[in-house]
């Protein structure tokens, strides 16, 4: 059974520019034991997928479709069931770490609350977190240490070490590297390819750095303007890309000779009628603008654009 | 943290010094002039320039402001902030016998405040713009927009007049003290449930309360363990402000309850010229001020370690 199974889901939200459809038909699934990236552009919905899983989104938020944890819907679970859901169920390492530490707690109680969370009391409970902050590179001397004492990187490794010490089913990590410096960046992607737990917890690594994607992840998805345009294993869709907007991102990495991709994308108040990423498109035809594309699916890749598909 | 501490005690004594030299400078200003009151006090209303001069020249008004100031602070540090003019009465002891009162309304009234606007200001934020909201915010606008002299008269209506259950004037036991401790408290509650609220509002917000949440926690734990200290810290700066005020004397409800504290002899001895009375009053009032200010610096020091942390580096 896969431990997440997300089915057609869609978010949107109410704005003063209109409904925001920040998810649109996202189908996909993560094996036990999986490390799965979703790749996209910042601003694409990306992280309001994250969240969605967690029912982490403001009460104004409006969901269809299925996402379920277990086999058990989330979309449609009540407050203690997401008590359960959230934490030992799914965790969530989140983005920008500076805002997310409480500024007036000490990184060890933060760590401990979690293990108080699983019945542990605080003396025992704060052992354990020292050592699980040991275990991602926080120095011993430093766990009564404040958030603000630390680096970006720092304050990551102690998001991780949070998110580690719920012990989840799912793991997601939310732009871990966002904002961070080349060698914070390295020693982050180092970590989180040392947490990975290939039996049992599966993880969602969630960015816009396809590099860091491609040497983590298992099976990649690229996600565009809400809609996921293109999933497959990471050999695949690294090394053959197929979705032109997949092709544009691979094309603008920097061993690639920042080829940019020119424009940027829609808005999600106002998304064309056709295909979305179609004003972009090299490949464009007459056709991409009046229909949606389907997803197509062909030797285990999924691909959104029937023009590059057709045989 | 201590060198934060010893940082803030040493600017407590500049600002200590700045209070004794605008008390000074203020009374010598202020028109009216003293040899006159204190020769009416010797020899009556029937005076002579004569008599007004003796009294000038005895007690140094003659010497210059620099020579008065440094008598006046050197008698000050003994303790000794001279005679009432009017009944001749040791200023230290009269201010004494008046602080008792002043605190224990002071802390009476600033109890209620906090037991009261907390609760109530985290009630309405975890249920922003639901009934309870409504109706926390309504009843905090209605009591912050009431006078204190005139919540004060209506309470004494209802519990004095009406009801005749409480005392409407003077102190003595606890019945005197609760209608001006609810007078000061209900108004600074209602000033306070509205900072609480938009706190507590901005800080549910913050990405820390997504991580709370994120983990499982529940709704009482989130709030108490990762929002409340956080919410306090801009309330505190206000709360400090409110107990500055009142313990330098709650002027206004002190007078319309003849409560006997330390604002009561401030307005009491405006009243009369009594100047020496009214410099001592001016200066504990503002000395007061001062130290609960810091008191107030040092709270937030205490509470929020980046502030202990950028000033010690």
């Amino acid at each position: 059974m896969s431990l997440l199974e997300v089915e057609g889901l869609s978010v949107s939200f109410p704005s003063s520019d209109g409904l925001v459809r920040a998810n649109d038909g996202v189908s996909f699934t993560i094996a036990p034991g999986e490390t799965f990236g979703i790749v996209g552009e910042t601003g694409c919905g990306k992280t309001v997928l994250g969240r969605a899983l967690l029912r982490l989104l403001p009460d104004s938020a409006m969901y269809t479709g299925r996402a379920a944890f277990r086999g058990k819907d989330i979309l449609s679970m009540k407050e203690d069931e997401l008590k359960e859901l959230r934490g030992r169920g799914i965790a969530m390492v989140m983005q920008n770490p500076t805002l997310s530490l409480n500024p007036l707690m000490r990184v060890v109680d933060q760590v401990a609350e979690a293990y108080v969370l699983q019945g542990m009391d605080w003396k025992v409970a704060r052992g354990e977190a020292g050592r699980k902050l040991y275990h991602v590179g926080i120095p011993r001397d430093r766990v009564r240490d404040y958030p603000h004492q630390f680096s970006g990187g720092m304050k990551q490794r102690v998001m991780i070490a949070i998110a580690l010490a719920l012990n989840p089913g799912l793991l997601i990590a939310d732009e871990p590297t966002k904002g961070l410096d080349g060698e914070a960046r390295e020693n982050i992607l180092r970590l989180l390819g040392s947490i990975r737990d290939h039996e049992g917890r599966g993880t969602m690594l969630i960015t816009h750095d396809l590099r860091a994607a491609a040497g983590l992840c298992d099976r990649l998805a690229v996600m565009y303007a809400g809609e996921l345009v293109e999933i497959g294993s990471t050999l695949d869709v690294i090394g053959e890309p197929r979705h032109p907007y997949t092709r544009a991102l691979l094309g603008s990495r920097p061993e690639s000779g920042f080829e940019d991709l020119p424009g940027e994308g829609p808005p999600l108040t106002a998304l064309p009628r056709g295909c979305r990423f179609c004003p972009r498109c090299a490949w464009r035809q007459e056709d991409c603008v009046t229909g949606r594309p389907e997803m197509v699916e062909a030797e285990d890749r999924q691909v959104r654009c029937p023009v590059v598909m057709r045989p | 943290m201590i060198a934060y501490a010893l940082k803030r005690l040493v600017l407590l004594g500049f600002i200590l010094f700045g209070i004794t030299l605008l008390t000074f400078g203020l009374m010598h200003m202020a028109p009216g002039d003293p040899a006159f009151t204190i020769a009416e006090g010797r020899y009556g209303t029937d005076l002579t320039p004569e008599q007004v001069e003796q009294v000038r020249a005895e007690e140094g008004f003659d010497d210059g402001w620099w020579v008065q100031y440094q008598k006046w602070v050197s008698h000050l540090l003994e303790l000794d902030m001279g005679r009432s003019l009017v009944t001749y009465k040791s200023v230290t002891s009269e201010i004494a016998a008046r602080i008792p009162y002043t605190f224990v309304l002071a802390f009476t009234a600033s109890i209620i405040t906090f037991a009261t606007s907390i609760p109530l200001g985290i009630a309405s934020a975890v249920r922003k713009g639901r009934r309870q909201d409504v109706a926390v915010r309504v009843l905090s606008l209605v009591a912050a927009s009431m006078p204190n002299f005139w919540l004060g008269l209506l309470l004494i209506w209802v519990f004095a007049v009406v009801l005749g259950v409480l005392p409407s004037f003077g102190a003595g036991g606890v019945a005197h003290l609760i209608l001006p401790a609810f007078t000061l408290g209900i108004s600074m509650a209602a000033i306070n449930t509205r900072l609480v609220r938009s706190a507590m509002i901005e800080v549910l917000s913050q990405e820390y309360i997504a991580t709370a949440r994120m983990k499982g926690l529940d709704d009482w734990t989130i709030i108490s363990r990762h929002g409340l200290k956080n919410a306090l810290l801009p309330v505190l700066t206000f709360a400090g402000l409110q107990l500055g005020f009142l313990l330098g004397g709650a002027v206004v409800v002190e007078t319309v309850f003849s409560w006997p504290g330390i604002g009561k002899l401030l307005v009491d001895s405006i009243m009369v010229k009594d100047f020496s009375m009214i410099q001592g009053c001016v200066l504990v009032i503002g000395a007061t001020f001062a130290i609960v200010n810091i008191g107030v610096d040092l709270a937030y020091a205490a509470i929020d370690p980046r502030i202990r942390w950028d000033v010690d580096a």
